[in-house]
């Protein structure tokens, strides 16, 4: 049979001869090929276009801009020039220079290893309730979802010497009432403030980890006759080693940030008693006026954030080949 | 016999009369044309006339345009009292159209300047804190001419301050609604006379002393409740300013701060702290004090103004008599810190006369009298009394106006004065916690007005 394309007679109307199938050349194939993967990646970043635009304008421009600034002496009032690196080494001789970084530290130090503790206790227990699980999980990320400045407020309310609950329990169990914003307490409220808020939120981290990990070791655990704590540190806490890395380094990065909930409970006071790195830079740009010097801390705060990230990174993944 | 007869110098005056040229270019012009100086300052005054009748001329009745303000919430009614004043104002110019947007005290420096920057607004209210940095920026319209063209002198006599704001340089970019009293003693009476006192207790330092101890009751009752007012006006910085003590000296070269007698009256301070007269640091702060006060648990306390209009704006406002006090003597004299407020015009201003109309309108005796009274402040007006002030706010800040208004002294006049004043609240509060001494805070203060005027 011929394949030859012809003239079909179909009664009196002729249909016109089929076209002629024609090969495509390798290069054709490759043209269309790149054409098909050109589309795709065209697809791809017309998506990510938007995400990136505001990638760009709101993180990396600012970023730069933090870095222009601090070489530059004035404020955003009256103008600026630049001073080279005298911001930098101002630093050093400011009055009350490590009040700020000590009072931060200090908090990270409290406030992360309490939440982190806890969170994963919760995530434990919460991986054993069976029933009512979800209302459970709700009601310990809660605090999460509460805004800093919401947060800040219902501690005023709760730390208040005279009508506050904490010494309103304390009044009732027959015990003094306490100056919770004192100097010598009030990094401590704001310290616990961040525990009350952040627990939650790790702990629903910590949770979908533990109802990952694999039962047949536990169980074969069991059968060799482990303890629950032998189970809990020769299984868990080496199962869990990545996310609890995560945890931790997040969770630093977040408490050498802390800021609004400062702001609001005591706004650094009383003194310098809570005084931390990023209220003072916020001082600085908004209520100073020194944009410059407050960009030249931001920077320094940068550069500490991450050389501690990577020497956590390192510290703790030491043991990497163990997982 | 007129001056003004030669072709350039009536070029010269066209231009000053006209606002092209200052004062002081019109002037070194003039004397650059060959005048002596008797007769360049015979012209300055003829043309000053000139200028004058130009801008005494008002605006007609059917004029049109919109104003926009940029202005502090000083209460919950900000917006409500602005309307009141700007209905008075349409009375006679019935097509003008204001709208009002409230900044965040927090905030309103970035704020203002995003506002000037783009010229959304037209008329602004800032404080004397941030008046030389205004200036220098020049975003807001020089009102110098405007404000001393000699047919207005007659009402500008009438206004506080012209002193204070002449000490940050020759040019004048607002108009003075208030002046606020940063660091007054609101006072229970009842408590003080049970302590055997009146209201004259706070005329001596040893008669304030011997009364706010002996209406201490353990932490029952705290006789001086202070180290909680906002920001940048704790009162530390008022009493070392009566110890003789300033930043930096007159001539702003060199700090004078660290003085025995500025120590001698921290320490004094500290004393209310150690002796529990005062309530340690953290106890109650701005926005708790008024409920102790109210509940007697502070026979006497240190804070701004505006706690008057809070105090009465309670559900339950103080069911005793109370006063609004200066601070007593210090060791070298009797001093009130204020700070005065202004309304000031964009240099963008589509109409510029009729926000000058609106300035003096809004700052004028009836309005300011009224705007004052429902704000919780005091007038910066000579005539505000006759208008009223104190018929329709607060009794006790018209009884203690003229008192305040006779030690009143405000900031020192440099850049840094507000950053300096917050870090030295600080080192004042760690004195009061007992962190450090009264000697090393002052030291401390001494360093920082160095690092921040001259490091």
């Amino acid at each position: 049979m011929s394949t030859t394309p012809q003239a079909v007679a179909l009664g009196d109307r002729a249909l016109p001869p089929a076209p002629e199938r024609r090969r495509l050349t390798p290069e054709e194939h490759r043209a269309l090929a790149r054409r098909r993967r050109l589309r795709r990646e065209l697809t791809g970043w017309a998506f990510l276009g938007p995400m990136f635009v505001f990638f760009v304008t709101f993180l990396v421009v600012p970023v730069l801009g933090v870095f222009w600034w601090s070489t530059r002496s004035g404020s955003l009032t009256i103008g600026s020039e630049p001073v080279g690196l005298a911001n930098f080494r101002r630093m050093p001789h400011q009055v009350d220079a490590l009040t700020a970084i000590r009072n931060t530290v200090q908090f990270t130090l409290m406030s992360v290893p309490l939440t982190l503790a806890l969170a994963l206790g919760v995530a434990l227990l919460l991986a054993r309730v069976t029933r009512g699980g979800a209302v459970y999980r709700f009601l310990i990320y809660f605090p999460a979802l509460v805004p800093g400045v919401i947060a800040g407020l219902i501690w005023v309310f709760l730390t208040n010497v005279d009508f506050g609950l904490f010494n309103t329990v304390l009044k009732a169990v027959g015990q003094d009432p306490v100056t919770w914003l004192g100097t010598k307490s009030a990094l401590k409220v704001v310290a616990a403030l961040d525990v009350w808020r952040s627990t939650g939120y790790w702990s629903i981290f910590f949770l979908a980890a533990v109802i990952g990990l694999p039962r047949v070791l536990y169980q074969a655990a069991e059968l060799d006759g482990a303890s629950g704590f032998q189970r809990f540190r020769l299984l868990t806490l080496p199962l869990m080693r990545r996310i609890i890395l995560f945890a931790v380094v997040v969770g630093t990065i977040f408490g050498l940030q802390v800021f609004d909930t400062v702001l609001i409970l005591t706004n650094g006071g009383p003194g310098t008693a809570t005084q931390t790195i990023v209220l003072r830079i916020w001082n600085y740009v908004f209520s100073a006026d020194k944009v410059g010097y407050g960009a030249a801390i931001s920077v320094v705060l940068l550069l500490a954030i991450l050389c501690l990230t990577l020497a956590q990174l390192r510290l703790l993944r030491s043991r990497r080949g163990e997982d | 016999m007129s001056l003004i007869r030669d072709r350039r110098t009536s070029e010269l005056v066209d231009a000053y009369a006209a606002g092209r040229l200052s004062r002081r270019g019109f002037v070194s012009r003039l004397l650059a044309l060959g005048l002596a100086p008797a007769v360049a300052g015979a012209v300055l005054a003829e043309a000053g006339a000139r200028t004058a009748s130009a801008q005494a001329s008002t605006l007609p009745k059917d004029v049109s345009g919109e104003m926009r303000f940029m202005i502090g919430p000083w209460t919950d009614k900000e917006i409500e009292h602005q309307e009141t004043i700007a209905a008075a104002f349409n009375q006679t110019y019935p097509n003008v159209k204001f709208s009002f947007k409230l900044f965040s005290w927090d905030s309103s420096g970035p704020e203002i300047d995003a506002s000037l920057a783009d010229g959304s607004h037209d008329i602004y209210y800032f404080g004397e804190g941030a008046y030389l940095a205004r200036a220098k920026q020049g975003s807001f319209a020089d009102l110098t001419e405007r404000i001393n063209d000699p047919a207005w002198a007659d009402e500008k006599a009438k206004y506080l301050y012209w002193d204070r704001l002449a000490a940050y340089g020759d040019k004048l970019i607002g108009l003075p609604i208030c002046w606020h009293v940063e660091d007054a003693l609101f006072v229970n009476l009842d408590k003080v006379k049970e302590a055997g006192h009146d209201a004259t207790f706070v005329d001596t330092w040893d008669g304030f002393v011997d009364c706010v101890t002996k209406m201490t009751k353990g932490d029952e009752t705290y006789g001086l409740g202070m180290g909680m007012q906002l920001g940048n006006f704790a009162e530390w910085y008022q009493r070392a300013r009566s110890a003789g003590g300033r930043f930096l000296t007159e001539d702003l070269s060199k700090p004078a701060i660290n003085t025995p007698d500025v120590v001698t009256e921290t320490q004094h301070l500290v004393d209310f702290f150690q002796k529990g007269i005062a309530p340690p640091l953290g106890t109650f702060n701005y926005d708790t004090a008024p409920d102790a006060f109210i509940a007697g648990r502070l026979a006497t306390y240190s804070s701004d103004l505006t706690i008057a209009a809070v105090l009465m704006g309670k559900p339950k406002p103080p069911a005793f008599e109370w006063a609004v006090l200066p601070w007593p003597p210090g060791v070298k004299e009797r001093l009130s810190f204020n700070d005065i407020g202004l309304y000031g015009m964009n240099a963008k201003t589509p109409n510029p006369d009729l926000a000058w109309e609106v300035l003096k309108f809004w700052t004028s005796g009836p309005q300011g009298a009224y705007w004052t009274a429902v704000s919780g402040t005091y007038p910066a007006r000579k005539d505000a009394l006759d208008y009223g002030f104190g018929e329709k706010g607060v009794k006790q800040l018209a009884d203690s106006f003229e008192q305040f208004q006779k030690f009143s002294v405000g900031p020192e006049p440099f850049l840094q004065w507000g950053t300096i004043e917050t870090q030295a609240g600080q080192q004042a509060a760690q004195a009061y916690s007992g962190e450090i001494s009264a000697q090393d805070a002052v030291t401390n203060i001494e360093q920082i007005v160095n690092q921040e005027v001259f490091g």
